[in-house]
């Protein structure tokens, strides 16, 4: 079983071990905190973009309301520790089941919708989202925001530490890889594939499909909401431009130019993103003299370049000449396409 | 043909990782030298984060202009004290994620201090990291006034509130209402203004707000004029400040509007061409110099406003006086001998008594946010140009 599942997912524990080993040497190498800001990011944007993966890359749902799920998580954690004096990690635990059973209730119309309409809908919560935190200015400080915000501690470690908290964010992260991976390998990931290739025919093998797509809606809202709650707590300010319908594009980027279709290349997309964006404005200032909109026209411009010529994302350029290295296992080329085939791919 | 492509995405994508790992390496060599203190001993670096591009560039860009102006004056002026000044600009975008990350770039080069940022909200935004660092933060937008570790170079909404209630008891105005904008700055306006108002007898009879990206706030006038005011105060910033203008004068309304001192550009004066009789906003004396009685304040005001002409032909506004104070008052600082971070607090905690800036003068020990009323005064529109009233 588990030969077959090597063959039809590839192997998953070398990977994680070379994740676990970058996160692990990287401060030893990093010590600016401008440059451990930017991998805490990359570590809280990813578990937004893992959830978003699955339910883009694998169940074929489309999303671009994930920014209001990550403010739910900001939001009730920043609202419950400064208005309640809760402690971050109950605020944090109840963003997430809120959030789950919000997208839950949500999910359920919307998900009926698809292609265009649901990619409206979604975006259309997204709005909601914006002018609720703008109007509820009693409990959400409105447009000036919601200053004052704890930061987290663990066992009476605090995590201001740059350190601590990247570690934090990254265990985290890797938790969240490892149950998504879990997802994907396990028969509700055979479901999605099947729901992303055909709904129809899915539905007549007796799958209820309606329940998956709303299930993993709501989970990747509960991932986007924990990424949120960890924002909140490790900027200690939100204000509501950052979770505005922006957000959920460049969280929408981060999966495409990664790859949708690998959980791996959503944490690729992210680190891409966030870098490009730091090494555009280094390279443009240092040696072009170029700031401001040029930029943004830049950033841009490698973001068409890569949807153009890497539809299947960056993971694919990457992963197939690994495979290539690989020794060829010894089975049939007959067989292997009928694995395969079982992966629904 | 496809693999072609591909080879020249990988290509690319390896360059890109290449780039990526010399900033990395940038960044940690520059935090090591301030670490071992050696390297970077002959050169003081202060910080800026302003919105350069984004919706807040309107006010971000001339502070930007002014970083390269300032930083040109210190090249010409040669070393202070054996050491040379150098400003590290950051364009923050608008986006209040990008400004924590400039913060702690900033942070990441050893700067004494940082200037910045344009907007309120971002100012909150990056407060916790610079003032954990001690690093002392010259805010140029008016922000909360429980902030701490904060020097606020624009005036506090009090100061506007107070200028706003003054002009209103000369025009007899009992009867207000008031717009703002559905952001950092229009929100934070109204408490103090009910607070002047309300000592002054002064009624608020409407009270409406906008999207600060809206196009139309003819429906939020129509509610306003149901309660016949007599005179609108608006609070917002450029482009909403100048829809709302256009659409008073469109809807016919015959009394005064004052807008808040973020209205006092060139880009708001652009927007209501030949549609501003009775039109008021609170504006810096910068903006009226040459209409100034002579004197040390147009002195100083006209000196600024011609070097920055000079460089890029075009008027500063008060934002960019606000940065230019924010500035001026570290050099000066970093002059009297204080080099570091602590020292600076000290400086402008202990030493600064009375410090005449572009904006107003200032006072940092007391409790009082942001420059007197001196450098600030109810400006008219006149030939599309600022009106000052003496």
């Amino acid at each position: 079983m588990s030969k077959l599942e090597k063959i039809l997912y590839g192997n998953r524990l070398k990977p994680i071990l070379f994740l676990v080993g970058l996160i692990l040497i990287l401060p030893l190498v990093v010590k600016s905190p401008y440059i451990f800001t930017i991998l805490i990011l990359i570590g809280i944007y990813s578990i937004v973009s893992l959830g978003l993966c699955l339910l883009i890359g694998y169940a074929g749902q489309i999303s671009l309301g994930h920014a209001a799920f990550f403010g739910i998580g900001a939001y009730t954690s920043g609202v419950l520790t400064t208005s309640f004096e809760l402690s971050p990690w109950i605020a944090l635990t109840i963003g997430m089941v809120t959030t789950f059973f919000i997208a839950y209730i949500i999910g359920i119309p919307i998900l009926k919708l698809k292609g265009h309409f649901l990619a409206l809908a979604t975006l259309g919560i997204n709005i909601i989202f914006y002018i609720l935190i703008l109007g509820l200015n009693q409990l959400t400080g409105g447009a000036a925001g919601l200053i004052g915000i704890p930061s987290l501690s663990l066992f009476g470690v605090p995590l201001t530490d740059k350190l601590f908290f990247y570690f934090f964010v990254w265990t985290a992260a890797v938790l969240v890889l490892l149950l998504s991976l879990n997802i994907v390998r396990s028969h509700v990931g055979r479901v999605l594939r099947s729901i992303h290739d055909s709904e129809i025919a899915t539905e007549t093998l007796g799958v209820k499909v309606e329940n998956y797509k709303v299930a993993i809606f709501a989970l990747s809202a509960a991932f986007a909401s924990l990424a949120g709650s960890m924002y909140a707590h490790y900027i200690t300010f939100v204000a509501p431009p950052t979770f505005y319908i922006t957000k959920s594009i460049l969280f929408l980027i981060m999966v495409m130019v990664g790859g949708a279709s690998s959980v791996w290349g959503a944490i690729l997309g992210t680190t891409v993103i966030m870098f490009l964006n730091e090494i555009i404005r280094f390279v443009g200032h240092t040696y072009f003299g170029i700031s401001g909109e040029v930029e943004i026209v830049v950033y841009g411009l490698i973001i068409i370049l890569i949807m153009m010529f890497l539809p299947k994302g960056l993971i694919h350029v990457i992963s197939k000449p690994i495979q290539k290295i690989k020794p060829k296992k010894k089975v049939s080329v007959k067989a292997h396409k009928d694995m395969i085939s079982q992966k629904g791919v | 043909m496809k693999k072609f492509w591909k080879s020249i995405c990988s290509f690319s994508l390896m360059l890109i990782l290449v780039i990526a790992l010399s900033a990395c390496n940038t960044e940690t060599s520059s935090s090591n030298d301030k670490n071992d203190g050696d390297g970077d001993k002959e050169v003081i670096k202060i910080g800026a984060i302003f919105a350069e591009t984004g919706p807040a560039s309107t006010l971000g860009k001339t502070q930007a202009n002014y970083v390269k102006l300032i930083q040109q004056q210190l090249d010409e002026e040669g070393s202070i004290n054996g050491k040379k000044i150098e400003i590290i600009m950051q364009d923050y975008e608008t986006d209040d994620t990008k400004a924590v990350i400039a913060a702690d770039k900033l942070i990441s080069e050893g700067v004494v201090a940082v200037v910045g940022a344009t907007q309120a909200s971002t100012s909150m935004a990056i407060l916790p990291k610079i003032s954990s660092e001690g690093i002392p933060l010259m805010t140029v937008a008016p922000v909360n006034p429980e902030a701490k570790d904060i020097y606020q170079m624009a005036p506090s909404n009090l100061t506007n509130a107070n200028l706003i209630i003054e002009f209103l008891k000369e025009n007899n105005i009992s009867k207000v209402a008031w717009i703002n904008a559905r952001d950092g700055f229009g929100v934070e306006g109204l408490p103090s203004f009910e607070k002047v108002a309300k000592e002054n007898d002064i009624k608020i009879v409407a009270h409406e707000e906008f999207d600060a990206t809206a196009t139309d706030m003819t429906v939020q006038l129509t509610n306003i004029r149901k309660e016949n005011p007599e005179a609108v105060i608006v609070w917002s910033r450029t482009p909403g400040a100048g829809i709302v203008a256009r659409n008073f004068k469109a809807l016919g309304f015959d009394i005064p509007m004052i807008q808040s001192s973020a209205s006092a550009n060139k880009g708001f004066l652009d927007q209501v061409k030949d549609n501003n009789e009775n039109i008021y906003v609170i504006g810096s004396k910068l903006s009226v110099v040459d209409q100034l009685p002579n004197g040390e304040q147009k002195d100083r005001l006209e000196k600024f406003r011609e070097d920055y002409r000079a460089m890029f032909n075009s008027d500063p506004d008060n934002f960019t006086a606000h940065a230019a104070d924010g500035f001026h008052l570290l050099i000066e600082a970093i002059k009297a001998g204080n080099t570091t971070s602590e020292d600076i607090h000290n400086y402008l905690k202990t030493e600064v008594n009375k410090y005449s800036g572009l904006t107003g003068s200032f006072e940092l020990q007391s409790d009082y946010v942001g420059p007197y009323e001196d450098g600030f005064s109810v400006l008219g529109i006149e030939n599309n140009e600022w009106k000052y009233y003496e």
